[in-house]
């Protein structure tokens, strides 16, 4: 197919070649230092994404420490210490959690007495009376550090365990010791303030509990999971955004590829077209001078193109002038040989007249008594012999007369079938055999095509005067049809066959030496040849080459 | 201008004094008088003009300024206010004769067609105090065309039921006509809106001893510092000082189909009547183990819980402040023995229309029981969806002259009838109120209402000029 490419072509796509070299291995390695550089720069992100976050978680349980500690130490826990040491009502006490709770910025909040009785609550304030052994084990648990815990929440779907940052501190009122367990929820405001905070996507996860998260982010993510006591706090980070630019940057790379290409193709073409028009120019002047055509061939071009186009036209110029003179030689020559026929044919009768003319002048003068009988003789002689000059004379003017083909497309083998069959009877010991291949559309001049075969088919005959078999075959061969004529005669020696398309050359003694030539400038007038060949003795084969018509596009 | 004394007013003054002489020395000689402008700091939302839904004792007592029931029972009796009479004709014919010349608000004469078209509204709006008109013979048709002229009622009964005079002192069954925009006006001691009521020269029972009385909505820190400043004369819906019947009962309704087998006992065994009221009802409150307040509680048969396997959704009533207290107090006790409940608030017009529709896992529903404890069983029944044992129940009641004996049956029926309906009692409640030093207020009546136009202002060094 490559072979097929005009230079121009070839060579535009070469350029395109050079220039998509270097980009098919820049693309690769920028695309893969690029996505190294931004997963590096995630990376960064993510690590410092976790450290900020717990750093806030540690820092919120130091301030619910704080605040725990602080409310330990009021003046309203003071006073419920009191109430409670002096055997109040339970029921005054109840509301207290809830109004503190707020305005210390916690979301869990419990007092709780030594057994673990609930003396009020703020998160649950239905829990209050009752005991709840979690807060009040983490009470007892001695540590001075929030700690991750799951308490129980009124929520619209019903009672809910829910995870918080819990911190608890004593408070001592004589041989009374309540306990102040406060804390944060770890909900979504919770989430969302560290979503803020990191800048990723918050979900929290505690065993048999939903998740809670900021937002869902679509794949592709990175994730990072921190422990939350027996949960997890789960960063995650899109990727979206380095895909994105990552294929930002591919679309970028491919559409300077893509620019790259077009324009090295541009560019190719525009050199390949400075280089290529004077290769053109001699591929078609080397065309014309193929047809005859010695107009030398004009191209802009330096160097070694220039020098070759000079070097054509010299040559072209030189070949010119030497087939003139070639020409000329062989025109000299074909009207000498021409001559020499044409003066051997008219020679021939004059002979004869002039013997006949001599034989009566002798016998007129001699008186002789044959005179009579002599004259019709020689009068006879001499007419036949004026017959055989005119029939010379007529066929020569038809070889120098033949007119111009009057062309019209038509099916060979069609034709074939119908020359032959308005073809008389073949003498008798003569066969013709027909094997016409179809589909061989010609465009001839039918008549002159009709001349031509039955030309063929005479001779051939002539060459079988003890009889045989005339083979007529028609056959495609590339872009020509192939007409064959052929005989089993003696067939013609190889030393005559270059001599026998020339006028009054001929190999029988009662031939004009015409026919051939005239058939073989018929076969000249409409492109095509009329060639003969065979094994000697083995028959004579003419072969008529024509070319064939082109289906329309 | 000399204004209308009745003289059911006149006994009252006459009562005040006799109380309020003791202390007066103490006092420096404070009393009742006519006139003055009071301030009344109410802690809670605008009260709603549908005398059906303003059944809590405070909203009643806001309600019954501008719209009264015919009459006011009290320990005393019965007072009466839009009726000018109750006459037990027969023990089976009540006869009702309203005062003349009543005019609602908007100045349209109120009639006796109206009235009973008012109390109809028990019916057609499915309140469980259609109750009070079990007794009638023929019940909401005899009710509509219990009219006899302009100004006189007639309702048969079907059984002797002596109490019903008394029941129609209800709040509920304030008589109110339509004010457009959804509203309602009645008749009462005071007119005006928007929180200046004046008083009515044209109450039958007599103005109120206030010429002015201005309602300041607010929360409740608010109201407890303005009776602390002196800015306001009362506060109701606030602090409790002033001590009366609790007849604000609280129940835990629900729908046997849907909570599983043996609800009643899951219920009584996590809970604790008296810590509930203890630590999540405002005071005061006091527990209620059997259908009425008074009854003994009655054993409950054993059984063995099955709690359903999805949620329940237990609604509650969001404009009772102890609601959502008592609600999540029992929704973690119910999930402590394995029921998943969720609580949903909604309006008390949204609460009631869920119980008339059944539409409900479980519901906390408070009701205005009736001083009598006959009337109260029947609304306690109906509000427990048994209402079809009213006719069997009710006229051997009724057939007891006596009150105190009535009174007795019922509860003992009450107590007896405790564990049949879709009904857990939990509490009863009274009105929060709490006096300025410089007023003075009647015992409150015998559902525990405070009746505010009786309220007054005693100014040092004078002496009382007269009585209504």
């Amino acid at each position: 197919m490559l072979a097929r490419l005009r230079l121009r072509t070839r060579l535009a796509l070469a350029f395109a070649l050079v220039a998509l070299a270097p980009l098919a291995v820049l693309v690769p390695w920028s695309s893969a230092h690029l996505r190294s550089a931004l997963q590096a720069e995630l990376d960064a992100r993510t690590e410092h994404a976790v450290a900020t976050t717990q750093a806030a978680i540690d820092q919120r349980g130091q301030d619910v420490r704080r605040a725990v500690d602080a409310l330990a130490q009021s003046a309203a826990i003071e006073q419920l210490a009191r109430d409670v040491h002096r055997g109040a009502d339970l029921a005054t006490a109840a509301p207290l959690a809830e109004r503190l709770m707020g305005s210390r910025g916690l979301t869990v909040l419990a007092i709780l007495d030594d057994s673990g009785r609930t003396l009020s609550s703020g998160h649950l304030p239905a829990r209050v009376g009752d005991r709840d052994p979690a807060l009040l084990a983490l009470a007892h648990s001695g540590t001075t550090q929030a700690r991750f815990l799951e308490v129980e929440i009124q929520a619209q779907s019903g009672l809910a365990q829910v995870p918080a940052l819990v911190s608890a501190a004593p408070v001592d009122y004589g041989d009374l010791r309540l306990w102040v367990v406060g804390g944060e929820r770890l909900d979504a405001t919770w989430a969302q303030s560290l979503a803020q905070l990191t800048g990723a996507s918050v979900a929290l996860q505690f065993p048999d509990q939903p998740a809670v998260s900021t937002s869902l982010l679509a794949p592709p993510r990175v994730e990072r999971a921190l422990p939350l006591g027996a949960g997890t706090v789960t960063l995650s980070f899109s990727r979206a955004a380095i895909d994105r630019a990552e294929r930002s940057v591919r679309w970028a790379f491919f559409a300077i590829s893509l620019l790259a290409l077009a324009g090295a193709a541009l560019l190719g073409a525009l050199i390949a077209r400075r280089i290529t028009r004077p290769v053109e120019a001699l591929s078609e002047g080397a065309r014309r001078v193929s047809q005859g055509d010695w107009t030398e061939v004009r191209a802009e071009a330096t160097g070694e193109v220039g020098a070759l186009v000079q070097a054509f036209n010299q040559m072209t110029s030189e070949l010119s002038r030497t087939t003139h003179r070639l020409v000329a030689a062989e025109r000299v020559a074909a009207w000498q040989e021409i001559a020499k026929g044409l003066a051997h044919e008219l020679k021939n009768p004059l002979t004869p007249i002039q013997m006949s003319l001599e034989t009566l002048l002798a016998a007129h003068g001699g008186r002789s008594p044959l005179f009579e009988q002599m004259f019709d003789e020689s009068a006879a002689a001499m007419l036949e012999e004026v017959e055989r000059l005119r029939r010379t004379i007529d066929a020569f003017s038809r070889f120098a007369r033949l007119p111009k083909p009057e062309r019209a497309t038509f099916e060979l083998a069609d034709w074939a079938r119908q020359a032959l069959s308005l073809y008389a009877a073949p003498p008798a010991g003569i066969s013709l055999s027909l094997s016409l291949s179809p589909g061989l559309a010609v465009s001839a001049d039918r008549d002159q095509l009709t001349q031509v075969l039955i030309n063929l088919i005479k001779n051939a005959e002539e060459a079988m005067p003890e009889g045989g078999r005339i083979d007529v075959r028609a056959r495609r061969d590339g872009a020509q049809a192939i007409l064959e004529v052929e005989d089993q005669g003696p067939g013609i020696p190889p030393e005559k066959r270059a001599r026998i398309f020339e006028p009054y050359f001929t190999t029988k003694s009662q031939g004009t030496g015409l026919g051939l030539a005239i058939c073989a400038r018929i076969a000249q007038e409409h492109g095509g040849a009329l060639a003969v060949d065979g094994a000697p003795g083995a028959g004579a084969r003419f072969t008529l080459t024509l070319p064939l018509v082109q289906p329309a596009a | 201008m000399s204004p209308a004394v009745p003289r059911s007013r006149l006994t009252f003054s006459a009562l005040t004094l006799a109380l309020t002489l003791p202390a007066a020395g103490a006092l420096g000689a404070s009393r009742p008088h006519f006139g003055g402008t009071a301030t009344l700091a109410y802690a809670g939302a605008a009260a709603p003009t549908d005398p059906l839904l303003a059944d809590p004792p405070a909203v009643a007592a806001l309600l019954q300024l501008t719209a009264s029931s015919l009459c006011r029972a009290d320990a005393q009796g019965t007072t009466l206010e839009l009726a000018r009479a109750l006459v037990q004709d027969s023990p089976t014919q009540l006869s009702i004769v309203l005062a003349p010349g009543l005019r609602a608000s908007a100045g349209a004469p109120l009639t006796a067609l109206d009235v009973a078209t008012a109390w109809a509204r028990t019916f057609t709006e499915a309140s469980p105090y259609r109750a009070l008109f079990a007794p009638l013979r023929g019940g909401e048709r005899a009710l509509r065309g219990a009219a006899r002229g302009r100004e006189r009622l007639s309702l048969p009964l079907a059984f002797p039921w002596p109490d019903l005079a008394r029941s129609l002192c209800h709040p509920a069954l304030a008589v109110t006509v339509p004010a457009g925009f959804g509203a309602r006006r009645g008749v009462g001691p005071f007119v005006g809106s928007k929180g200046a009521l004046l008083a009515s020269r044209a109450f039958p029972a007599g103005r109120p001893f206030l010429d002015r009385l201005e309602v300041a909505v607010g929360d409740e820190r608010t109201a407890a510092r303005q009776l602390g400043l002196g800015r306001a004369q009362l506060s109701l819906n606030g602090e409790a000082q002033v001590e009366g019947p609790l007849r604000f009962a609280t129940y835990l309704l629900f729908r046997p189909g849907r909570v599983g087998k043996d609800f009643r006992t899951s219920v009584e065994q996590a809970l604790d009547r008296a810590d509930l009221v203890r630590l999540f009802v405002r005071a005061p409150a006091a527990p209620m183990p059997a259908l009425l307040p008074g009854a003994v509680e009655p054993s409950h048969a054993p059984g063995l819980p099955e709690p359903p396997e999805g949620p329940l959704s237990l609604v509650y009533d969001t404009t009772l402040d102890s609601q959502r207290g008592v609600a999540e107090r029992l929704a973690l006790k119910l999930h402590d023995r394995g029921y998943d409940v969720r609580l949903l608030g909604v309006s008390r017009a949204q609460l009631r229309e869920r119980w008339a529709k059944g539409d409900y896992d479980l519901m906390l529903h408070a009701v205005l029981l009736p001083s009598e404890d006959g009337p109260a069983l029947a609304v306690a029944l109906t509000l427990a969806g048994q209402e079809a044992l009213l006719p069997r129940e009710l006229p051997p009641i009724g057939a007891l002259p006596d009150l105190t004996a009535r009174d007795a049956l019922a509860l003992e029926r009450a107590s007896a009838l405790s564990d049949l309906g879709a009904a857990v009692p939990l509490y009863v409640q009274g009105v929060r109120l709490k006096l300025g030093p410089n007023v003075v207020l009647p015992p409150l009546d015998a559902l525990g209402v405070p009746d505010l136009s009786n309220a007054s202002l005693a100014l040092e060094g004078q002496l009382l000029t007269g009585g209504r």
